[in-house]
């Protein structure tokens, strides 16, 4: 399963939002896109699930186009879910995770034995089994997470794609939902390409981190690679100490001042 | 209570509570006639001239009544689950009011020697609702995005502005078709036969087969756009092949009975409160909400100031609108 893009280009009105981009994704890895606000890693993961089309360029699923495979053969490819989605009232977690069999059903046809064992994988999987009938407003906002999380996994995918799963969430949830991503990659073999707003939380977890700039790759690496001072200044604007975490060995940002020397900055 | 008791003792409640109008709603009138009586006329036992009441003008009626607020609750429930706002619905959208417009152009138009025949009428209505509709969507589009609220204030202006239109014709008609057109627009189903619900009757079932094989679609879309694509829908043709059939939906149902209001609006809510939001289940349950909401306004209208008779438009009006201001007030659209 291989996605690639090639000289991505989006713009909204006269404001480019990704200029001349292009990235392959490795299957079996955590890619992590990180990057200041607005700059265009939602916009990235949304053209790479074929939910957004952009003006120039073209995103490659197994080598061909994504715009000539239909919706729903792409939906049997990857899983995107986007942030902070929102369910009617009155939905339970097993109706909301067996939306995730639509591109694998036809018209009128029941849910088969292949849905159902499908589902109740991916409610086990994501540890909503107990939490199956209960109504999504009634759960936390972390299990609520989960039960989406569940209706992409029920999908079947090989990819599994995330905008910004721990927004909203506190701390205990957050690092939870981060140890199911990690399960997901390491048991089930998922390669999964994830949009984050913490840096220390995609430094964690993932394979290889992508930094975005104004529509534009500053950075792509292991974590080690990536998360640099220089990088952190440049990109982020802030001045930081990068140490080693203390359990996993994997690069930490501590801040502690804004940049504020820069050229750009000044008055 | 397992599942399929939670949802299917919903749909005999309501069954039931039709059911119980529509014998209601056939024994009362400026004759009364009680049950065993109407089960005989029913049955074509009973003696000819309660027999001529029941089948001649009291069924037909009630069959219409039930076949409209079926039409325009699905049109309802469509509508808010493609907008996914709780607010929306036929009346508020304009497409009660556009096909008010294109009927009474029709009448205007035999008012000067062109007639068309009746079973054209639901055509012309899905016309002028889908016309509606269009400049509707086109009025709240902005950046490619139907913001609901601008959705809403759109159908409001579009409202005024077919209403005034409408109205600019009608007073072009003699007296006797502008009473015609005049009672066609508040919703009346007096004088209903049986050829209405025999034009009705087809254009429901087709739309509401179309409809059947789109609930998961339409489970989707209420997900919202992102999710929904996510999930493999082309949501863009999905959208538009659904808002089809709620147009064609509001268009049949205010064919014959008139600008109905309300019901389009409160009988998908009642059915989500029963049921939960699944469209395969909500669906059912609304249209028979609906129809049962029409036949308790036709009976109302028809018995409450006897023997005046208020158009059912009215009585659901009167009865709807509090709904919706306690709606807007409880904030309650669909979002959970």
């Amino acid at each position: 399963m291989t996605i690639e893009a090639r000289h991505l280009h989006f713009h909204y009105d006269s404001e480019t939002v990704i200029n001349d981009l292009s990235l392959s994704i490795i299957p079996g890895e955590i890619t992590a896109l990180v990057g200041p606000n607005g700059s265009g890693k939602s916009t990235l993961l949304k053209a790479l699930a074929r939910i957004l089309r952009p003006q120039s360029g073209e995103v490659l699923l197994e080598g061909k186009p994504i715009g000539s495979w239909s919706a729903r053969a792409v939906a049997r490819k990857l899983a995107l879910l986007p942030q902070s989605p929102e369910a009617p009232m009155g939905l339970s977690v097993r109706d909301l995770a067996g939306y995730g069999r639509h591109p694998w059903r036809r018209a009128f046809q029941g849910s088969g034995p292949q849905d159902r064992a499908a589902v109740d994988r991916a409610l086990a999987l994501t540890g909503m089994t107990s939490f199956a009938d209960r109504m999504l407003g009634s759960l936390s906002g972390g299990q609520r997470q989960r039960a989406w999380i569940a209706m992409a996994l029920s999908q079947d995918t090989d990819v599994l794609m995330l905008d910004e799963p721990t927004s909203f969430l506190d701390m205990a949830h957050q690092v939870e939902l981060m140890q199911l991503v990690e399960r997901l990659n390491a048991e089930e073999g998922r390669t999964i390409v994830i949009v984050l707003h913490d840096l220390n939380q995609a430094a964690r977890i993932a394979h290889r981190m992508v930094v975005l700039d104004q529509g534009s790759i500053a950075a792509d690496g292991n974590p080690a690679q990536v998360m640099t001072a220089q990088m952190l200044r440049q990109v982020f604007g802030v001045e930081s100490d990068v140490i080693s975490d203390p359990r996993r060995g994997t690069p930490l940002c501590l801040p502690y001042s804004a940049y504020s020397s820069g050229p750009d900055l000044e008055p | 209570m397992t599942k399929a008791m939670k949802t299917a003792s919903p749909i005999v409640i309501v069954g039931l509570v039709f059911l119980a109008l529509a014998t209601l709603s056939l024994g009362t009138g400026s004759m009364n006639i009680d049950p065993s009586a109407l089960f005989s006329a029913l049955l074509g036992t009973g003696d000819s001239g309660t027999s001529l009441i029941v089948w001649s003008i009291r069924l037909p009626r009630l069959v219409l009544a039930a076949l409209a607020g079926a039409s325009l609750a699905l049109a309802g429930a469509i509508l808010q689950g493609i907008t996914r706002n709780g607010l929306a619905d036929p009346g508020i959208l304009g497409l009660t009011a556009g096909a008010g417009l294109a009927v009474t152009g029709l009448i205007w138009l035999q008012s000067n020697g062109i007639a068309v025949e009746p079973h054209w009428r639901p055509a012309v209505a899905f016309a002028g609702a889908a016309f509606a509709a269009f400049i509707t969507a086109i009025a709240a589009r902005r950046d490619g995005v139907i913001a609901p609220v601008r959705l809403l204030l759109a159908g409001i202006g579009m409202n005024a502005l077919i209403g005034a239109a409408t109205l600019v014709i009608a007073m072009g008609l003699d007296q006797q078709l502008y009473s015609a057109a005049a009672v066609w627009l508040s919703g009346s189903l007096s004088g209903a036969g049986w050829s209405a619900s025999a034009t009705l009757a087809p254009w429901l079932a087709i739309l509401a087969l179309a409809l059947a094989a789109q609930t998961r679609q339409l489970d989707l879309l209420s997900l919202g756009d992102e999710t929904a694509a996510g999930r493999g829908l082309a949501v863009d043709t999905c959208r538009l092949r659904v808002a089809a059939i709620a147009v064609g939906l509001a268009g049949a149902g205010v064919a014959f009975s008139g600008g109905i209001g309300f019901v389009g609006l409160v009988a998908p809510h009642m059915a989500r409160l029963m049921v939960g939001p699944k469209h395969v289940v909500a669906l059912p349950l609304a249209a028979l909400c609906g129809a049962a909401i029409t036949v308790a306004a036709d009976l109302i209208g028809r018995t409450a100031f006897a023997p005046v008779e208020l158009p059912a438009g009215i009585v659901a009006s009167a009865l709807g609108a509090p709904w919706f201001i306690w709606l807007m007030w409880n904030g309650k659209d669909q979002k959970g």
